[in-house]
């Protein structure tokens, strides 16, 4: 287990702020954040590259904070995976026993093991790994750092060179070794569906600061703040005003210009005069007009435009007049499903519970989510 | 249809290369082979080759030796003012060979340098100066050359080396050093064609004594004094062969690479 306790760092004018986070034995856990928002100071400063200016690293107990980094038995692959040109691809791998002074058999023995486990058996005669196409160079990499069996695997946004498909496919790949061998691992990626396909738990990082963490459904259904949910897409998202609660209701009403949306308030936000509210594309949902009332949660509205998309269009519905708000929808991987034409009025299902309240008397938001605070 | 912008480039690369290759051609033109076969084998020649080779040799190796782990330290160090002391190391570049020459006579008669001629061995006009100002010449070349040959290679791979169980000195000495193979060579090469034609310098700290600190460019200026162009030329010949064999072995040893 790798604990940070008030991790202070910096580079130039910028500097992490009192990182406390904790990651457990066995777990891939994923420092997601945007660029420029110190993941990789954050990395270095854990791997021992930069040192802290303040607060420790524990690894399994122990203060590493000023061990050399060849003392903490950690492994890293950075992101252009720095593979060593004037070696071989068997040399590359076997570096870190051939550096132990390991006997010959065991580095075969161990080198065609772990290639093996990553499918790269064939690659093991080439002479130069600059022959090596992007998926292989990434094998080759994760071998050689796994070779040497380490207490923690660091990556630095290892896969943001690939192409999508390569990309998937060693998600899956290297997840599933992982898992296999145990391995506690730290990733940390801008890409948020690398974060949703590879944590087991993550912390989002933002300007320095631990913003939220937890699993990626509470961090991604939940987002913590309202600077969070704008890095996480949250597409749909509306500055209002909460009307006061009407008696015997369950769901209180926001009024966004136009439109005056139902939500389910939190206790955070219960009280909040102006505050912002969201909701995810996913869970708006598209119906033909009923002659009938709406029901809460219901809007009529009218189906303006569909998005460009090569696989799942989503759906920009209208709700209001000319100027109103614009409601993204789907995606619709069958838009035969979408139940009007461009152009046609639409009933606009919003569920109460699905909306995100984020305060605006709390610096950016005040929605507390399960799993936020400390890692 | 090409631009006038064009054509005033193509000018220009053209001058430049006719002007260079003038330079050997005409050398080759007032001596011919014959002449310059029969420079070689005169004695005086002779030694003065083998000085100068020598000199050369010991003093670039030393260069390189100081160099090397100078290099390493400003391509891999950041601290305010290492632009300072990069300008520092290049003054052997750009001051007049005569004055750097005087500088380090300066240099030698100076408390420490007294004690080491009266203590160590005799630097001042003696064979063993030659190889002090031919040191001062070639390590500005190499230091520069190191430089940017430590700095072109990314610190992350003896980062990575350290993670797998390198100490600082393994990983560079296993990783670092291969890599800056070229630009050791390189700098060698450069540095040894620049210390063996030295000529201010080394008669400046060493004297122009003949026969005795008489390296190549001076037996040239000797033979210049006395009317002997045609031993000038051969000499001249010599030490173009070498200097163009060691700028084809450059780049040969860069890959052909621009940089």
């Amino acid at each position: 287990m790798i604990e940070t306790q008030g991790l202070v760092a910096h580079y130039g004018t910028f500097s992490l702020q009192q990182i406390d986070l904790t990651i457990r034995d066995g777990e891939t856990f994923v420092l997601l954040g945007p660029s420029g928002a110190g993941k990789t100071l954050f990395l270095e400063t854990v791997l021992g590259i930069k040192p802290p200016d303040q607060g420790r690293i524990l690894l399994n107990g122990a203060d590493i904070s000023s061990a050399l980094p060849e003392a903490r038995g950690f492994s890293y692959l950075p992101q252009d995976l720095a593979l060593f040109p004037h070696l071989s691809v068997w040399q590359n791998i076997a570096f870190g026993l051939t550096i132990r002074k390991e006997d010959k058999a065991t580095v075969r023995k161990r080198v065609e093991r772990v290639a093996g486990l990553l499918g790269i058996g064939h690659l093991l005669d080439r002479r130069s790994v600059q022959s090596l196409s992007g998926g292989e160079k990434q094998r080759v990499a994760l071998a050689r750092a796994l070779l040497v069996e380490p207490r923690v695997l660091f990556l630095d946004e290892p896969f943001s060179a690939l192409d999508p498909a390569t990309r998937r496919q060693l998600h899956a790949e290297f997840r599933d070794v992982w898992r296999r061998l145990g391995l506690t691992t730290l990733l940390v990626t801008h890409d948020q569906e690398e974060a949703a396909e590879l944590a087991d738990r993550l912390a989002v990082l933002m300007n320095g600061q631990v913003e939220q963490c937890g699993t990626p459904p509470e961090v991604f259904e939940r987002p913590a703040s309202l600077a969070v949910a704008r890095f996480l897409v949250v597409e749909n998202l509306f500055e209002g005003r909460l009307l006061p609660p009407r008696h015997g209701a369950a769901t209180r009403e926001v009024e966004c210009g136009p439109v005056t949306f139902a939500v389910s308030p939190t206790p955070a936000t219960a009280n909040a005069g102006r505050l912002h509210v969201g909701i995810r594309a996913r869970y708006a949902t598209l119906h033909r007009p009923s002659a009938g009332p709406l029901a809460e949660g219901t809007y009529q509205g009218v189906l303006e435009r569909l998005t460009a998309s090569a696989t799942a269009p989503r759906a920009i519905v209208r709700l209001g007049p000319e100027q109103g708000l614009r409601i993204e929808c789907g995606p619709f991987p069958n838009p035969a499903t979408i139940p009007v034409a461009v152009g046609e009025s639409v009933l606009l299902e919003l569920p109460p519970s699905r909306f995100l309240l984020f305060g605006q008397d709390e610096p950016e938001g005040s929605a507390p989510p399960a799993g936020s605070g400390k890692g | 249809m090409r631009s006038w912008f064009h054509w005033v480039l193509a000018l220009a690369v053209g001058l430049s290369v006719s002007l260079m290759a003038m330079l050997i051609v005409v050398q080759a033109l007032y001596s011919g082979g014959a002449e310059t076969f029969r420079a070689l084998a005169q004695p005086d020649i002779q030694h003065s080759l083998f000085l100068g080779f020598t000199t050369a040799t010991i003093a670039t190796v030393l260069a390189v030796a100081l160099a090397l782990p100078t290099g390493f330290a400003l391509a891999r160090w950041k601290f305010p003012g290492v632009w300072l002391i990069e300008a520092l190391l290049l003054i052997p570049v750009v001051m007049s060979p005569m004055a750097l020459g005087v500088a380090i006579l300066l240099l030698l008669g100076s408390p420490p340098g007294r004690w080491f001629e009266d203590h160590v061995f005799r630097l001042m006009f003696t064979p063993a100066g030659i190889v002090v100002a031919q040191f001062f010449v070639a390590y500005a070349f190499a230091a520069l050359i190191l430089r940017t040959t430590f700095a072109g290679i990314d610190v992350r791979l003896e980062q990575v080396a350290r993670f797998l169980g390198c100490t600082r000195w393994q990983a560079f000495r296993r990783i670092t050093l291969p890599l800056a193979r070229n630009g050791i060579l390189a700098a060698f090469v450069l540095g040894w064609t620049r210390s063996m034609g030295d000529f201010g310098t080394t008669s400046t700290v060493a004297g122009a004594v003949k026969g005795y600190t008489e390296t190549p460019p001076i037996t040239i200026y000797f033979a210049m004094q006395s009317l002997s162009t045609e031993r000038a030329v051969a000499l001249s010949i010599v030490l173009t062969l070498l200097c163009v064999t060691a700028l084809i072995a450059v780049r040969l040893l860069l890959g052909g690479r621009r940089s």
